[in-house]
């Protein structure tokens, strides 16, 4: 699994405090210790298993728009009985 | 006379099952493409897009919430706002149509917003809902276009159900620029834009393009969903007038 990363404000907001311990600590571990050690990308921070709430999400999703879907045809169908009736109505006159 | 009454009724029949579909089938063929085209952004998100570090696999939310947005604010409630205006105007009934048939498609992406948008806010938040400008507006806007649509149906006469969801219509557009705004005029937990923004953009390329997918996808299935409906209240209005007649 490929794993990439983008910087939401919100995350950016949420941990300023602690990217600014995670940067003076690295900085100073830089000027320590020479050469600099490679940062542990990936180790220290794990990646949250939360799928469930993305299945939910997109879940909801299909049944907001399927809904809209299945109304949208039953309106169809109504208009259409609607004008048989006029049309019958008026035939019949 | 009355043969040309029953012939109107069975055109007026004829172009109601017409219009419907594309093709005598009763499927509206443009409608579904755009339908197909949103399930394969999906697909397209789920399956081909790398997983977001920090969030994980909650961050594919922002592919349906994120277009769900833009198209419902902006996209829906915004030209609504203007049809409005110019109905306003010029007083013509299709734009009283197109700018209901724009609410009605609006209210569904907004309620999409809504309702995927806390499945994201609780694993990265840790909390389902927070009553902060963004969230409370949107939900605001929301309340603003149900209540246009029930006010619709709440009145009979024409002109005066056109004047004023004509005006409810543009109160609801002056909502649009505040949810925008809200996140640079208040100290709200909502990320500020993270695609779209004055310095490069936040998203890797392979996570940019698949947003630009379903962006398109959101952006066809708004047009389709609008077309539908003005169509639907075009052939509503057509056989109302025909009641009105007998």
């Amino acid at each position: 699994m490929r794993f990439e990363i983008v910087t939401p404000s919100a995350i950016l907001r949420q941990d300023t405090s602690r990217a600014a311990v995670v940067d003076s600590t690295t900085a100073a571990t830089t000027a320590a210790t020479q050469p600099a050690a490679p940062e542990p990308q990936g180790e220290a921070f794990r990646t949250p298993q939360n799928a469930g709430f993305m299945y939910i999400a997109y879940t909801v999703a299909a049944v907001i728009l399927g809904g809209y879907l299945i109304v949208i045809r039953r309106r169809w169908s109504a208009l259409a009985k609607r004008a048989e009736t006029l049309s019958a109505g008026r035939a019949s006159r | 006379m009355a043969s040309t009454s029953a012939a109107s009724a069975a055109a007026a029949l004829r172009g109601t099952s017409t219009n419907r579909s594309s093709a005598g089938s009763g499927t509206d063929w443009f409608l579904v493409i755009a339908v197909l085209a949103v399930v394969g952004a999906c697909l397209n998100a789920l399956l081909f897009t790398p997983t977001e570090l920090r969030q994980g696999l909650a961050q594919k939310i922002f592919y349906i919430h994120v277009p769900s947005a833009i198209m419902g604010l902006y996209f829906s409630v915004i030209p609504m706002a203007i049809v409005s205006g110019v109905y306003l105007w010029l007083k013509d009934e299709r734009l009283d149509r197109i700018a209901e048939s724009f609410a009605e498609v609006g209210l569904i992406f907004v309620a999409t917003v809504l309702l995927t948008g806390p499945f994201w806010g609780k694993p990265i938040w840790g909390t389902y809902w927070q009553w902060e400008a963004r969230l409370t507006s949107t939900l605001f806007l929301s309340f603003v276009l149900v209540g246009y649509l029930v006010m619709r149906n709440a009145i009979d006469q024409p002109e005066p159900r056109a004047r004023l969801s004509a005006i409810i219509g543009i109160m609801a557009g002056c909502l649009v620029p505040f949810i925008h705004l809200s996140v640079y005029l208040f100290n709200t937990l909502h990320p500020m834009p993270v695609v779209i923004k004055p310095e490069k953009s936040g998203l890797s390329p392979e996570m940019g393009r698949s947003f630009l997918i379903s962006l398109a996808a959101f952006f066809v299935l708004m047009i389709a969903l609008v077309h539908n409906r003005y169509r639907w209240a075009q052939k509503r209005d057509r056989l109302q007038a025909m009641e009105d007649e007998r």
